[in-house]
């Protein structure tokens, strides 16, 4: 495992088909300790609690040799001693050794504890799966079962079952795990509900795998972490119990050790020696405790994930970070634009290094112009776009630069200074408008105290105006709209609504993070007519996020090109989209299906986007690109003004050359 | 000379309750009729709502159909089918989802995954169905010893291939393509569009490719579907249903598509202004009685509110639009008035 992970530390040179996320490479020889005991043992709290119940089991098991004292063996003349050399944890009221009778009577406990938790699971899982899959009138049934044991009191069943039987542990430890399968049955029921709606639960059942072995191969896997958890909480349970029937003198009679019935005859001598309770309440607090850590453990490990839990030194060397760099050719910022950023940089932070996804990007927006930031998935263009408003994601910190709005820097201010400027001056509408606004209030609602947050309006003046912004972004009933809820209106109108709650600052920017993604094609082009109804109304200047390159020549003036974290192009819009300079931007464009040459593949790109860790030294589009030479890959391309735009390419002219012979081609077909 | 379809679909319907209102119907599917023929890839467009995921689910089994005939190579797998066991089915019959995260189990290796359905359908080895699962993995353009590794080492177009890998290890006749590449960046997009065309051209494949972006299915599928809450606005040759719409709906969905051109766009923008009516002045929604469409068409007259639209076959193509004209072969702009052209640059 170590050695694997360490011989793909190298960061150059992305491998074609292969670059996905970091882990995938070269993990071949990795595949034999990647189960799940091996996963296992990566988290120290695992490790020690799974070595103290091991060590615990086996005391118990060959308790005659691990304790070699007869556990009822009376001597009271050393009755009520503290620990010493002949006994490790002292004496009880009858001068029994506590140690001993500890692991004597472990069995009763911490076996009937297991037994009663691997009956509870035996039944309750398959039960559970089995309503939860074939769901009618199996899981009715099912569910009715789960009521009853619900509504039986524990206790009553157990004294009941030892009335019956007698008083014998094994029995009431199995009549336990029945009255406790309640817990099992709902949780893998209500799991299963939602596996079997999985695409992989239905790709199994197209490739005629049978309902027993999707529950066993694809259903189980999946739903077996909080299972674990519950068998774990389960097994701590049951052990309260089984101590609380000892105390009661039940299960295990005395004088036969058992932890219950010691705790029982510590609680006689509680003034006259205390320390008779510690020895047993510490192992009963320790058993539990592991059982819950291991369950935690258990419940969160995933194969070849990253919830491999802490990294120990010696298993992978952390990546350095990637510094911010001051690039001294930038221009001031500029005093005319609305926003103006400069050497903006931002960087994340996980478990095991910290890795920049935005990298020195410089561009201004005009007041009432629009502005692209286009990409891939990836390339940074969301977390630039939500930085100007302050908004980076837990993790994440802007470790450079200035975004000047309306002429004042806003990097480095506090959060309370930053309010101030959010909403009133630049504003954002996100990709889901059900987030932007609150299902538990009307639409009017929201709109109403924002408007009086924003404005220090009151009252009817309060309403008008948020009538008035409902019909500003063509609603076409603004009353019948503002006593609506969220999830009574369709996305579209939603959208309109989060737009409308955006301009209740009246601010000057309006940031769009990919606001007609989730929409329909017919309802995205009346969301960007309504932007751009809003440019023409209201003199707001727009920057929309966007991987759609037909958005940004709908609605855009300019556009900025991001690929792995950096801007490489940037320019207007009309000669950016027909005549681009960059290969990335070109490229993309040109594996469009609407640009295909009829009778010929899409030009489709190579390889993936790297991930932010893996970012070639050189040219980061070199890897993919068909123009690249040796002299790209050598060393960081700058971006400079090439034919009246910006460009991150030393090969321009080669790549404008390519574009005209396409151009001819596609003419000709 | 005609060849017998691979798959007959008929009068499909497909009914829910409405979740929010019980005592009114959902028309999910209304009323569906198409053919695939051996080797053909039909495209299947439509917006949200409209019924397209449906009617491929109702195909592979995973939602019974209300009503409507379903014949797939033989097997009648429509609503009155007696076949309870479809699993005969897995080996001619294969689905590539959307959602390359959620489409494999994340605690399975891929060669598990791949080898499964061999495993349990054809009885070969497990050796062989290793060897196969890697040669399988090959053809899909990923390396042979992605096999031994887990979905989540995986990227989204890395995992899509897995999914076509998966789908065609059985060697199907024909697969639903549902949204399989609608979650995905564009390049990565022109790279799994590339690769199913190549097998679809390799094996003699036939698809039925579901998507909500024209310009996808025009590009991949020799004849498409036009759907629009449940129903069939207009079906036929993709080049002809592109290039000149007859149904206001499909040319509205055309001209709502941007193109990269800022210039061609601002047409096209324009060109939308004439077929759509702009959403505040939308008209009364229709019942079930009338033509879906009319509420936002800017051709709709009172019969496209009153009655349901037949189906008018035009040479190859077929459209449901009571404002066709089959002697222009335009749309009327109500009684009396000239023909409009739909086609959209």
């Amino acid at each position: 495992m170590t050695r694997a992970r360490m011989t793909q530390a190298s960061p150059t040179a992305a491998p074609m088909p292969q670059a996905g996320t970091t882990q995938g490479d070269k993990k071949t020889r990795a595949r034999r300790s990647d189960n799940a005991l091996a996963r296992l043992l990566r988290r120290p709290g695992a490790v020690v609690a799974l070595a103290f119940l091991v060590l615990l089991t086996f005391a118990v098991i060959f308790a005659d040799v691990v304790a070699p004292i007869n556990p009822l063996t009376q001597d009271l003349a050393r009755a009520r001693e503290l620990p010493s050399a002949a006994h490790w944890l002292g004496t009880d009221g009858f001068g029994r050794d506590i140690y001993s009778r500890l692991i004597h009577g472990g069995g009763a406990t911490l076996g009937g504890a297991a037994l009663a938790a691997i009956v509870a699971m035996a039944i309750g899982i398959p039960l559970g799966m089995l309503g939860g899959y074939f769901r009618g009138w199996v899981d009715t049934v099912v569910s009715r079962f789960a009521d009853v044991f619900q509504a039986l009191p524990t206790i009553v069943i157990l004294m009941a079952v030892i009335g019956a039987f007698g008083n014998n542990n094994t029995v009431a430890m199995v009549a336990l795990g029945v009255a406790m399968c309640e817990g099992f049955i709902r949780l893998a029921r209500a799991m299963t509900l939602q596996v079997r709606r999985e695409l992989y639960v239905d790709a199994a059942s197209v490739a005629g795998i049978t309902p027993a072995s999707i529950l066993v191969r694809h259903v189980f896997p999946n739903i077996r972490g909080p299972l674990l958890v519950q068998l774990s909480i389960t097994a701590g349970a049951a052990l309260l119990i089984q101590a609380g029937l000892g105390f009661l003198g039940l299960g295990t009679p005395p004088p036969a050790p058992s932890w219950g019935g010691m705790i029982d005859e510590a609680s006689d001598l509680i003034y006259l020696h205390p320390w008779l309770l510690v020895p047993t309440g510490v192992i009963m607090i320790l058993s539990i405790l592991s059982f819950n850590v291991l369950g935690d453990a258990l419940a969160s490990d995933r194969p070849g994930g990253m919830l491999a839990g802490v990294r120990l030194p010696w298993m992978k060397p952390l990546p350095i970070a990637e510094q911010h760099v001051a690039n001294s050719e930038t221009l001031p910022a500029d005093p005319k634009a609305v926003v103006s950023v400069r050497d903006l940089s931002v960087s994340f932070t996980d478990r095991s290094s910290t890795f920049a996804v935005v990298q020195n990007v410089s561009f201004d927006v005009m007041p009432g112009e629009a502005l692209g930031i286009v990409g891939e998935s990836g390339c940074g263009k969301s977390v630039t776009a939500k930085a100007l408003l302050g908004l980076i994601a837990p993790g994440g910190k802007i470790t450079g630069g200035q975004v000047v709005i309306n002429g004042a820097d806003v990097v480095g201010l506090k959060n309370r200074e930053l309010r101030k400027v959010r909403g009133t001056t630049i504003a954002l509408v996100s990709q889901e408008p059900m987030v932007a606004l609150d299902p538990t209030f009307t639409i009017g609602a929201q709109l109403r105290e924002s408007i009086a947050h924003h404005t220090g309006r009151k009252g009817r003046e309060l309403n008008d105006r948020a009538l008035e912004l409902l019909r500003l972004v063509g609603m076409p009933d603004p009353a019948q709209a503002a006593a609506s809820y969220t999830f009574q209106v369709s996305g579209g109108m939603a959208q309109r609504a989060a737009i409308a709650l955006a301009l209740t600052g009246e601010p000057d920017v309006l940031v769009a993070d990919e606001p007609t993604t989730a929409l329909d094609v017919t309802v995205q082009a009346e969301i960007l007519d309504l932007l751009r109804r809003l440019r023409e109304e209201l003199g707001l200047a727009v920057i929309i996020v966007t991987h759609d390159l037909g958005v940004i020549a709908d609605l855009c003036d300019r556009a900025v090109v991001m690929y792995a974290g950096q801007v490489i192009e940037q320019g207007s819009v009309d000669t950016l989209l027909t005549t681009p300079t960059h290969p990335y931007t070109r490229a993309l464009l040109a594996s469009m299906p609407s640009n295909a040459i009829p009778g010929l593949p899409l030009d489709a790109i190579p390889g993936a986007v790297p991930a932010p860790r893996d970012w070639p030294e050189g040219c980061r589009f070199a890897p993919r690109c068909a123009f690249a030479t040796d002299a790209c890959r050598s060393a960081p391309v700058p971006i400079v003004v090439q034919h009246g735009g910006l460009s991150r390419c030393i090969r321009v002219d080669e790549v404008l050359a390519a574009s005209q012979v396409r151009t001819k081609e596609r003419n000709i077909a | 000379m005609t060849i017998e379809p691979l798959l007959q679909v008929d009068h499909l319907q497909m009914r829910f309750k409405n979740p929010k209102n019980r005592r009114s119907i959902v028309h999910a599917v209304d009323d569906v009729s198409f053919s695939v023929a051996p080797g053909e890839i039909v495209g299947v467009v439509g917006e949200s709502g409209s019924g397209k995921s449906t009617i491929g689910r109702c195909i592979l089994g995973l939602e019974n159909p209300s009503d409507g005939d379903i014949h797939f190579d033989g097997s009648d797998l429509g609503a009155h089918s007696k076949l309870r066991n479809r699993r005969d089915l897995a080996s001619r019959l294969q689905v590539v989802f959307q959602d390359p995260y959620s489409s494999l189990n994340p605690f399975r290796t891929i060669g598990q995954t791949l080898a499964e359905p061999l495993q349990v359908r054809s009885r070969v080895s497990d050796a062989q169905a290793d060897v196969r699962a890697r040669d399988m993995l090959e053809a899909v353009g990923l390396p042979r010893e992605a096999a031994d590794r887990y979905p989540s080492q995986f990227s989204g177009g890395q995992r899509q291939r897995i999914g076509i890998a998966r789908a065609l290890i059985m060697e199907p006749k024909l697969v639903i393509c549902d949204e399989a590449v609608s979650a995905l960046d564009l390049s990565t997009q022109a790279q799994i569009l590339n690769l199913l065309s190549k097998l679809a051209a390799e094996r003699g494949l036939a698809y039925i490719f579901i998507a909500h972006d024209l310009d996808v299915v025009r590009y991949i599928s020799d004849r498409t579907l036009v759907l629009y809450r449940g129903r069939v606005m207009e079906q036929g040759p993709s080049a002809d249903v592109y290039s000149r719409p007859l149904h206001p709906y499909t040319a509205a969905l055309h001209a709502a598509a941007p193109v990269t051109d800022p210039v061609a766009q601002r047409e096209r923008r324009a060109a939308r202004a004439k077929i759509v009516r702009p959403a505040p002045d939308a008209g009364p929604t229709t019942g079930h009685k009338g033509c879906p469409f009319a509420a936002r068409c800017a051709f709709a007259q009172e019969v496209c509110t009153t009655d349901r639209p037949a189906d008018t076959p035009v040479g190859e193509r077929a459209v449901a639009c009571h404002m066709y004209d089959a002697t222009s072969g335009h749309t009327r702009q109500g009684a009396g008035m000239p023909g409009a052209e739909l086609a959209i640059t």
